[in-house]
This record gives structure tokens, sequence and C-alpha cells, in this order.
């Protein structure tokens, strides 16, 4: 069964209405989408960024060794606080995802995301479109499935009891 | 640019000022014309009018004897009535507005936001105020230097500077009040005229009370008739106008905008 | 670096309105902070107060450490702040190139790079007589007024206020910009609480002449939650005893449940503020319900939140 690209779910960004506020950055070769991020989804801008970063990576749209734009034109464009771009480059370098080089700029680790976690990822990808389409054969609708994944993920089990 | 702000406030009040006062006081010159043909007339019938010794009687007989002369004439209308009666009035009307009344209009926030002291604010608020006056009060008796000749007759450079002088410092005082009410209210009415109350109330109460005497230094009467200038009247005017202007400094400098 | 702004205490009485009845306030260098509250909560009076514009009547409050209301000091201090009213009210007899040339002269620090670079973005003619200017287009004067002193602290009272969207973000991205490049502070006061979160690091919300809530705004935000729980039968009457300030409403078979961090204790928002919200989550499992939601957020719950009355 042919797969649908799936609609993003990452909490917070708001792909429809956003198309005048998608933003193409040319740096050197490289071509990389960012949206603005949403102030009032509740969701800490910095942790949008982080994400949308970290897809990026995982769709292959940035590759290891690529260069990130850099945190004051990255705020100015996307209308943003300095300080939050750069705390959301200090987390992703905490966590490995980026190297922070002095006076270079951001970069994508080496290490971030091979072949493999990209394969990886399509496959779990691939699992996440069958849940969705059990579910929703039993009625439940996307709302509702995102509400799920997200009081899952929170760490509480539904009806208070333990499964 | 502070000076060049103010400059900006007030000049076409200054420029109407001037305009009004030196008018008045040069176009003088052509009265004493047609009282000159009156004076026939007035001498030829003082006989048969018994004028009373009474005060106002006095002050009748006495302004028709000055107006005979032109030195005299022009002391009593140009000097004594138009220079100093009207003139309270536009000294009154320079030193109102100011920083108070910015605020009725808003940008007093960004003035005081400005990196200047509010007593530098209101120097150069009342230092332009008081350039004009001087200004006005000179012009306007030299205007009666350059017209007289027209009608054949002489007003001296020396007694124009006087006048215009004891103009001048008469006048600061009634600007310094204005300006110093104009720190207390900041609509554009109620310093104008309660300071054109009390000039009234001045003019009025002198006739009771002599000491008052501001418009007789304003008017230069002294030097007028005795040919010295009111050094007295003209340092405590003085005086009294430097302490309204401090005055005025201090209680903007206190105050919460 | 030490706070650029600093209040302690701070109190301020007109005749007989309390307009701040001690106010706590910090901001840090380099922050943008929005400062939230309800019309006359006393947002301009902190404002005037701190630019030396009215005397306080107790209490502290320092701009660079200094205080705002000696007169050499407080020229001082004006000399490295921008402030923009509320109002943008400028002289409305000069022209925008004359109030440029008038403001210029106060700011030896005037920066004529950014002047030529303003004054082509905002595409303002400076032929123009600022009597006749829109109010965006007056704004956009005083905006240019503000970030061309060399200025270390941008002051501005509601700096979109009455502006269409588009302008409104040209504004928010002049600020952004400026904090980057200038590494300046900004401290502004907003109604639109999207905009203070899109580029706010740090809130502080007063209510009624005092600080309810202040702090970095991610630490402000993991310290609420919304948890919706729904029951088989009517929701129960639920008392929350896990620390914090709860609001709990019942309709049916809901139950909606916000919380916030412990009332009376410090407005202060730190880090460990958030572990309160768990504790809440844990016991309101105990009460069984079909389900539970947790949702995020936003600012303008926590704002109404905060300065709502007790009911």
């Amino acid at each position: 069964m042919r797969r649908q690209a799936p609609e993003s779910t990452h909490a917070g960004f708001n792909t429809t209405g956003t198309l005048t506020a998608v933003l193409l950055y040319y740096i050197s070769s490289t071509v990389v989408i960012l949206l603005k991020p949403n102030p009032s989804s509740g969701v800490p801008i910095y942790l949008q960024l982080m994400e949308q970063v970290k897809h990026a990576i995982e769709t292959g749209a940035l590759k290891p060794g690529e260069q990130l734009p850099s945190i004051r034109p990255l705020a100015e464009e996307l209308v943003i606080n300095p300080n939050t771009v750069a705390k959301a480059y200090r987390e992703l370098e905490h966590e490995g995802v980026i190297e922070l080089r002095q006076g270079a700029g951001a970069f994508v680790s080496a290490g971030a995301a091979t072949k493999k976690d990209a394969e990886r990822l399509q496959a779990a990808q691939g699992l996440v479109a069958q849940g969705i389409e059990r579910l929703r054969a039993r009625g439940i609708t996307d709302e509702e499935i995102r509400r799920l994944v997200e009081a899952e993920l929170a760490g509480i089990r539904m009806g208070g009891r333990r499964e | 640019m502070l000076w060049h702000k103010a400059w900006l406030e007030t000049r076409w009040r200054f420029i109407i000022a001037l305009l009004i006062l030196t008018m008045m006081a040069g176009s003088s010159v052509y009265g004493f014309i047609a009282t000159q043909r009156l004076l026939p007339v007035l001498n030829a019938n003082s006989g048969s009018v018994t004028v009373e010794a009474t005060g106002l009687g006095e002050a009748i007989r006495e302004a028709i004897e000055l107006q005979k002369t032109f030195r005299g004439f022009v002391w009593y209308q140009a000097i004594r009535q138009n220079l100093t009666q009207m003139g309270v009035f536009f000294a009154i009307l320079l030193g109102c507005g100011g920083l108070l009344s910015e605020s009725t209009k808003g940008s007093a926030l960004f003035t005081l936001a400005l990196p200047v002291t509010r007593k530098r604010l209101f120097g150069a608020r009342a230092g332009t105020g008081l350039a004009q006056w001087f200004a006005i009060a000179m012009v306007a008796p030299l205007s009666i230097v350059l017209l007289a000749p027209s009608i054949g007759e002489r007003f001296s450079i020396v007694d124009a500077l006087a006048h215009g002088l004891c103009v001048f410092v008469g006048g600061a005082v009634f600007f310094s009040l204005a300006s110093f009410l104009s720190t207390l209210f900041g609509d554009v009415w109620r310093p104008l005229l309660i300071a054109i109350g009390i000039a009234c109330a001045i003019a009025l109460a002198s006739f009771a009370a002599p000491q008052l005497a501001i418009f007789s230094v304003m008017n230069g009467e002294s030097y007028f008739r005795y040919g010295t200038l009111p050094w007295t009247g003209l340092l405590v005017s003085a005086v009294l106008a430097m302490a309204l202007l401090y005055s005025a400094a201090e209680t903007l400098e206190r105050r919460d905008f | 670096m030490s706070d650029v702004i600093e209040t302690a205490g701070l109190w301020k009485v007109y005749e007989d309105v309390e307009a701040l009845q001690g106010l706590d306030l910090r901001v840090p260098q380099g922050s943008i902070f929005g400062f939230l509250g309800r019309n006359g909560a006393g947002k301009t009076t902190t404002i005037k107060v701190l630019l030396g514009m009215a005397r306080p009547t107790r209490g502290e409050a320092r701009v660079f450490g200094q205080s705002p209301f000696d007169a050499q000091s407080g020229v001082d201090i004006r000399r490295r702040v921008a402030f923009v009213s509320d109002e943008k009210d400028l002289y409305d007899y000069m022209t925008v190139g004359e109030i440029i040339a008038f403001t210029r002269s106060f700011y030896p620090r005037w920066r004529n790079d950014l002047e030529q670079q303003y004054l082509r973005k905002f595409e303002l003619a400076p032929g123009r007589v600022i009597r006749g200017l829109s109010r965006g287009t007056r704004t956009k004067v005083a905006l240019l007024l503000a970030l061309c002193r060399g200025a270390e602290l941008l002051m501005l009272d509601e700096p979109t206020s009455g502006l269409d969207p588009a302008m409104a973000e040209d504004v928010l991205q002049s600020l952004v910009a400026h904090v980057g490049r200038e590494a300046s502070t900004v401290f502004f006061s907003s109604h639109q609480l999207s905009e203070v979160e899109q580029i706010a690091d740090h809130v502080a919300i007063i209510e009624s002449g005092q600080t309810v809530v202040s702090g970095p705004l991610d630490e402000l935000r993991a310290q609420y939650q919304r948890i919706e729980l729904v029951f088989e039968g009517d929701a129960p009457d639920i008392r929350v005893h896990a620390p914090g300030k709860h609001r709990v409403r019942r309709k049916g078979r809901v139950l909606t449940v916000l919380t916030g961090p412990p009332k009376g204790g410090p407005s202060q928002v730190n880090a460990a503020g958030s572990s309160h919200a768990t504790a809440v989550v844990e016991e309101l499992r105990g009460y069984r319900p079909t389900s539970i939601d947790v949702t995020p957020v936003t600012l303008k719950d926590i704002f109404l939140e905060s300065v709502k009355t007790e009911e």
C-alpha cells in the first residue's frame, strides 16, 4: 500500500498557513527550510527549533558536516530572540547532534545521523503509519490519535491503570 | 538644540508680538500730528473750562501738557500706554507654555527622556523667551527713532535705549511670573489669565500703594521727568524676576510626570 | 553581568492612587524582557520612575546600578537609554529630518550608519512634517530615534500597539536584530502576549503595582500545566494537595486542573519549579479517571491565571 507522506506531527508547528513564513536559506549548496516557530503553542521555541533541526537531519535535508545558519541571521529572519537560537544550538551540541566551532559556526555532527539511522527511522515511520491506519479504522480521529501519542509519551497510562 | 526647539515653539508668538508692539509704537508718531492740530482748539477753550485740582483733573491737565511736545507725546502714548500696558500682556504671553504644556500634547515624555537636566530644559525655554522680550523691548522704541524724522521730529537713540531697558526689566517680571505659573498649571489658559489678573490687581493697587510702582519703573517715568534711570526699581524688578524664574525651575524639578 | 534594571519594594503613590505597591523587578543584561500586566497595573508608572520622570514614594530603583533621580546620574542613565512612549508622541511641528538632527545632538554615540539603514528600511522621507504622519509611520520614526542612539537599554511602552500585523512584525524584527548586533537589553511592555512569547526570554507580570510572576520564560512555562480528566460518572470534587496553586473546574464528567507554582512562595521562577507539576499529575492519577490529557500552557493562560482576582 502506498504510504502518503505524513503531515508533520511535531508539536507546535503550524504547517498550514505558514506558506508566507517559509524561508529558504542558501548556505553554500545547502538548502534548509526552517518554518517560523509558533510562539503560542505552549511549546518553548527553542524546543521547536531543535526538533526542526533534528527532523532536517533525519530526512537528509541537512547532512553531516553541513553548516547551519548563523545565530544572528537566523534570529532576524525568524523574528525570535537570538538567545533562544543560541540555547537551541547549545542543547543540540550537548546532545551531540551538532558541533559549534569557534569563529566558524554551527555544523551538523559527523555522527549525527548516518544512513543507517535514516533507514531505521524510515522503518519506524512505517510502523507509525500502520498504527495510525488501524486506529483510524476504529473511528479514532487524527486529533485523538495525536493526543494519545502525547499522553503516552508523557508517561501517563490511560485509565489510570497499568498495562 | 534645546534653544532651537524653544525658538520653533515660540517663534510665531514672538513675531506677532514684535510686529504689533513695534507698529503701535511707530504709528504713535503719526498720532502726534493729529494731536498738534487739536491743541490750538484746546488752548482756545481752556480758559473757559475750570479744571479742578482733583486727581483725575490733574491727570487730564498733565496729559494735555505732556502731549504738547513730541518727547512728551512719545512718552505718554508710546511708552506709557503701548509699551507698558500692552507690553505687559505680551510679556506674559511670551512667558507661557513650556514643558508642562508639552505634557498635554504628549511630547513631554520624549523631552524628559533626553539626557538633560530639567534645569537646562527650563533654562533654554526661559532664555529664549527673555531674549525675545529683550528684542521687542528694544526694537519698538528704536522704531520711533527711525520714524520721527518723517514728521520732522527727533527722538534720541539714548532715550530709546533707556526706555527700552526699563520696559525690558519691568516686563521681565511679568514674563517670569507667567513662566512660574506655567510650571504649576499645564493648560494654556490658567497661567495667562492668572498673570493678567495679577497685573491688573497691581495696577489698581498702585493707586493706593505707590510702593508697587512696577509700572512706573517699566515706563521709565523718572528717566523721562528727571533724566535718571530708576535704578532701585530696576534692581528690585531684576531680583524679583530672577526669584520667580528660580522658583519655576525648582517647581519643575520636583514635578512628577 | 549585573542586572540592568533593579527595583526593590518600589512604591509610587499619586495623590490618592497607589500606582506601585512594593514592586520588585530584576532585568538581566542582554535579555529581551517582556513586562506584562493589565491596564492600570503600573507598567507605565514603572517606566517613568526608572527614567526619572516621577519620584518614588518609597523603595529603591536602579538603572545601570545608579539612581535615576539624582540630577547627574539621571542624565548619565538617560544618555545610555532609549525610550519610546506608548503614544509615540513627538514634536508635531518638526519634520522627520529635523527631529533626527535634534535628537542626534544629544547622543555622542549616535550611529549614522544605522540612521541611514533605518531611513531606507522604514521608508521615511526626511522632509515630511510629523503632524501629518500616520500612527505606523510615527512609530517607525520613534523607533529610528531610539535605535540610532547607541543605547545599551531600550525601554518601550507598547511598541506595536495600533500597528497592523506586518508593521508589528517589522518592529519586532528590528528589535531582535538590534539585540543581536548591538548587545543591548530590551525592556518592553505589551498586551500582545504572542509577541512577547515570540521574542522575550524573560517576563514579569505585574498586578496592582506588584510583581506576581517573574523569571525566564522557559522556566516559567515548565511550572504550569493544564490537565484534563474525564470520569465515567460526574467528576468528583477534588482538592489537590500537592504543593502549588491549583485551579480546579468541574463541568459534568470533565475536570480541568490548571496547576501553577505555590502561592505566596517566591515569585522568582527557577528550574526546580517544574517538579511541582509532576507531583500534581501523580496525585490526580489516583482518582482513576477514564482519561488524562496534559496540554501545554500558553503565556496567555499563565497571564490570565496570575492576574485574575481570587474567586
